[in-house]
């Protein structure tokens, strides 16, 4: 199989939160048109990491990031020339679906008003073409003005997938996306990252085995050590879950630790 | 009966007969008002204006007195709150040292008399920037009052919304103004609306702070820089000094609670027909 080059490269990423790291000296290669699976126990700094490739976590208080992240061969001030910009190309969904409280129709429009501006019937056309790309247009065509919040929670996962695709990003980070969803919602996100994975890089936080099993084409493997994560291995998903190398990995992936 | 058993239902009696109390004394003092200022309320009352020191006539002069100071109290409350609000709901979590700063004045500002207000207005918007004792500078005066309460609950109806909201808003590249402008300002509405009920029910009610800020004179004021008398202070001088003003008085305190009402009902009603209010809860 033949991939692009890589679409995030990170070099000796260190995250810390008040002084404390909570990961260190990460490099790690993201392929474009791929699924790319972030797998690890609880608590060894996968989310913070992801955080760190479109800078989200900056503004955290008391959060510092070192290291180097470059987005398709530039680094990211010169990939992006703003943040907004930067967040834009590279979209995020969280663990929880993040729906603002405002109706449906509003969801999808102050994003795309923001980056692509007023024109009505452009956003118009967007916003229905992301709702259909993540199948969830049948459902709300005939009620967009109710709340976002009455949908269910798999389809505010949906609705939030939509709000990201619309601006067009390159890149979609996505936080344990089904975490919070029920069997069969999950099913449908999975399946709707199968298909976007033509299109996207895709990296994908997850601590479902059996998920990344599905869906990643590669694997990068955070462990734990002297209370902060590092990347303990990383390649194609089909070495990493057949052949580990480390030990650690090994033992992780028979279940045996975390 | 069980020990427990027995300390619940002392509890729940010390508890009911509290909020009876509350009740019972509310239901008292808006009962006295309403025996006694309806007592030959006519609805001249409302479009003439005081004649013979207030015995007779209307307040019309002092309605307009009254509505012109709260429209300029929240002409000046509204923006300087709201976005003093963000700034504290924004930048306090940074451990920077400013916004603590601004916290504790806002607090040690809101427990000031409101005759300190009074003379601060006199001192600086009437003599110092020469507004002269008037309506703009009775309504400036008000504003520096409310502003510690509204402020404090901005910001707090700011601070209550969940942190997802603005983690999303960041992650779609939003800008911040963009984040409260149509997200998170639209969400906070029903706490900021109560802190501003809270405010202009104050402002409304305020006597000290306006006797030497807007002045005392009962005639209909033409300009946003003519001295007016408010309804609170009319009835501080109807029940004080003129012999004979008690009835009047009373219908003044009418006017007054039903406007208080009315002013809760509309911001409450506006709150209540927002939309992101409604999908909030």
């Amino acid at each position: 199989m033949r991939h692009a080059p890589p679409a995030i490269l990170a070099h000796n990423v260190t995250v810390a939160f008040g002084g404390k790291p909570v990961v260190t000296g990460v490099s790690a290669s993201f392929l474009d048109c791929a699924v790319n699976a972030i797998v690890g126990p609880s608590g060894c700094g996968k989310s913070s990491f992801l955080s760190a490739l479109n800078c989200l976590n900056e503004s955290l208080p008391g959060c510092e990031v070192g290291g180097t992240v470059e987005l398709f061969g530039a680094r990211l001030d010169r990939f992006a020339p703003s943040r907004e910009e930067l967040r834009r190309s590279v979209a995020m969904i969280f663990q929880r679906p993040a729906p603002f409280p405002l109706s449906i129709r509003r969801n999808m429009e102050i994003p795309l008003t923001e980056h692509f501006g007023r024109n009505r019937r452009e956003i118009a056309d967007r916003s229905e073409a992301a709702l259909k790309s993540v199948g969830l247009w049948a459902e709300v065509e005939n009620r967009l003005d109710l709340p976002a919040t009455q949908l269910s929670g798999g389809q505010q996962q949906r609705l939030c997938l939509a709000r990201a695709l619309a601006l067009e990003p390159r890149i979609l980070l996505l936080d344990e996306p089904t975490s919070a969803l029920d069997p069969m919602a999950a099913g449908l996100i999975e399946e709707l990252l199968g298909e976007l994975k033509s299109q996207m890089s895709l990296v994908l936080v997850t601590h479902n085995l059996a998920q990344a099993r599905r869906l990643a084409d590669t694997v990068t493997f955070f462990w734990m050590k002297d209370g902060h994560g590092y990347v303990a291995e990383s390649g194609p998903a089909e070495t990493i879950f057949n052949t580990p190398r480390e030990e650690v990995s090994r033992a992780y992936f028979a279940g045996h630790i975390g | 009966m069980t020990r427990p058993q027995t300390q619940n239902k002392l509890a729940a009696f010390f508890i009911w007969t509290a909020g009876l109390v509350i009740l019972g004394a509310f239901a008292l003092i808006i009962g006295d008002i309403v025996w006694r200022g309806f007592s030959g309320f006519e609805l001249s009352f409302l479009t003439e204006d005081p004649a013979d020191a207030g015995r007779a006539g209307g307040i019309r002069s002092l309605l307009a007195a009254t509505a012109l100071i709260l429209l300029v109290c929240l002409a000046a409350t509204l923006p300087v709150g709201l976005l003093t609000g963000i700034f504290l709901a924004e930048y306090t979590a940074g451990g920077g040292r400013f916004a603590p700063l601004v916290r504790r004045s806002l607090d040690t500002l809101a427990g000031v008399p409101s005759i300190v207000f009074g003379l601060f207005g006199n001192a600086v918007f009437a003599h110092l920037l020469g507004l002269r004792i008037s309506i703009l500078t009775g309504g400036l005066t008000l504003a520096i009052m409310v502003l510690p309460f509204f402020i404090r609950s901005a910001e707090e109806s700011l601070r209550s919304l969940p942190a997802s909201f603005s983690q999303a808003a960041d992650a779609l590249g939003l800008s911040r103004l963009t984040f409260y402008g149509k997200i998170a300002l639209p969400a906070a509405l029903p706490g900021l609306m109560i802190g501003l009920v809270l405010g202009l029910g104050r402002a409304l009610a305020e006597t000290a702070a306006l006797i030497f800020t807007s002045g005392y004179v009962t005639r209909l004021p033409e300009s946003l820089l003519d001295s007016g008398r408010t309804l609170s202070i009319h009835i501080l001088d109807l029940a004080l000094n003129v012999p004979g003003g008690g009835e009047n008085a009373y219908r003044t305190a009418l006017v007054l609670v039903v406007l208080l009402f009315a002013i809760n009902a509309a911001l409450m009603a506006l709150t209540r027909f927002s939309p992101s209010y409604r999908d909030y809860r």
